[in-house]
């Protein structure tokens, strides 16, 4: 990002705070349901668990994820290669991608409890779908020429899989974890207010039913920034990963 | 003098539409072909055919020797830098890491890229990339060479400069090649021998000797043969 880019968004976000916090003190609005800014940022210093809320939250969404997205890449290149898997396995999936993974929380709470398996397999289940979509297309599109090349000069199989298939479909395998990355955050939180004991969800669901609108407040703020810190951190990822698509 | 492609009557069609019909042609030891023919008539069809690109053909095809193949937008993979595209096909031919370098810095070293060795593709000039290109397919120490209208996409003058390059690498060399062209100067500049191929379903029309004195001749015949 420009540096003019990121002082217009602080200059921004300094200004919407700024008028809540004035809107608040001038109209003496019932500050239970709407507490100010200030209100909000001194109430999340009083939660104790905030910081483990976060790490237990971010383990999880690390373990579904990175499930999520391998079996998609996995699948996805043998579904985007190999027309039999996509004939059989692939139509099966493609069913399953439109059951909305929130639908199966019930169903995989009862089957595995309300421990970390039950939310994991969820987020890896999430996961999945926009991966496996996204390196299907790319595994199929590979331009034939690059194929061609590639029997010109005799390559191995295993060549062929890491350096050309692979390769070949990166950008569109990183655009599905993206994707994959940002439906398995609501979905988190959607799945620790269902169950669960620890969690920035689960303590979300739990401050409202004490009416702590401050500090529920504080806690979704900290979902955004926690989302735009994943996303971000992505971004850098996938830039390390295709260099080739730098400064061309 | 010993054949290093040889090509006995082949046919191909892809459905009903007929492509080639009955072609027959050898390409002897260093010597430099050139298919040329009206456009869609069949060239790379054929050259893919040599190259066994395609299956499912009627007559022949040997082809005595290892060879390179050089295509038409060079077909550079684009995740690769300079160096690592050249050092597919040693990698493959299971040299070591150390032996890959060293030939593709040999090949850099000729192909005058030297500095170039870590651009990505999208980073350097067609011409350049085009030369990445013939250095690639000669990483394997080739006595072959096919190429597929390798310079149809350069400006003007980097296509002269490529092909008196061309022309040099193949003496030094000592290559065999297979060229495919729509220019018909082009073939002439650079070959010994072109085959003038007829619209679809293609046949040979005529398979011409060059030498330094019928260049003219041969270009006025190819253009009646050709029809344009």
């Amino acid at each position: 990002m420009k540096n003019k880019t990121i002082f217009y968004s602080f200059i921004s976000f300094f200004i919407f705070l700024l008028f809540w916090q004035v809107s608040v003190s001038i109209f003496e609005v019932n500050t239970t349901l709407f507490p100010s800014p200030w209100m909000v940022f001194h109430s999340l210093f009083e939660s104790r668990q905030l910081f483990s809320d976060i790490v237990v939250s971010l383990i999880r969404l690390l373990a579904g994820v990175v499930m999520g997205i391998v079996m998609g890449i996995v699948v996805g290149l043998f579904t985007g290669r190999v027309s039999i898997v996509n004939d059989t396995l692939g139509q099966i999936l493609n069913f399953f991608r439109f059951i909305p993974p929130l639908a199966l929380v019930p169903l995989f709470i009862v089957w595995m409890g309300i421990g970390e398996i039950s939310k994991i397999s969820l987020l890896a289940w999430t996961a999945f779908f926009p991966v496996w979509i996204s390196t299907f297309n790319g595994a199929r599109n590979i331009e034939k020429n690059y194929l061609l090349v590639a029997k010109s000069l005799d390559v191995k199989w295993f060549f062929m899989l890491k350096d050309i298939i692979i390769k070949g479909s990166i950008e569109y395998i990183l655009n599905g974890a993206r994707i994959g990355i940002s439906f398995a955050f609501s979905v988190l939180v959607a799945a620790e207010m269902l169950g669960a004991y620890v969690g920035i969800g689960h303590r979300i669901a739990t401050f409202q039913s004490v009416y702590r609108i401050d500090k529920m407040i504080g806690y979704i703020i900290i979902l955004g920034i926690f989302g735009l810190i994943v996303d971000k951190f992505f971004v850098v990822l996938s830039r390390k990963i295709t260099p080739w698509k730098n400064g061309s | 003098m010993e054949a290093k492609i040889v090509v006995k009557n082949i046919e191909k069609s892809f459905g009903e539409i007929k492509v080639l019909d009955n072609i027959s042609f050898n390409v002897l030891d260093k010597e430099f072909v050139s298919i040329v023919g009206p456009s869609g008539c069949g060239k790379t069809t054929l050259l893919y055919l040599t190259r066994e690109f395609l299956d499912d053909y009627g007559g022949e095809i040997n082809i005595l020797g290892k060879n390179g193949f050089v295509f038409q937008d060079h077909n550079l993979f684009p995740w690769k830098t300079v160096k690592e595209n050249i050092e597919v096909g040693p990698i493959n031919k299971g040299k070591s890491k150390c032996e890959a370098e060293k030939i593709t810095n040999d090949l850099l070293k000729e192909v005058n890229l030297g500095e170039f060795k870590d651009h990505y593709p999208p980073q350097i000039s067609e011409g350049m990339k085009q030369r990445v290109g013939i250095a690639r397919a000669l990483a394997n120490n080739p006595e072959i060479l096919l190429m597929d209208e390798p310079f149809g996409s350069l400006d003007y003058l980097t296509r002269l400069k490529m092909q008196d390059f061309l022309l040099k690498l193949c003496k030094e060399k000592g290559l065999s090649v297979l060229f495919v062209t729509h220019d018909i100067d082009e073939a002439i500049k650079l070959s010994d021998k072109v085959i003038v191929l007829s619209k679809r379903p293609a046949r040979i029309l005529e398979s011409i000797e060059i030498n330094e004195s019928n260049k003219v001749i041969v270009k006025k015949r190819i253009m009646e043969l050709i029809g344009n």
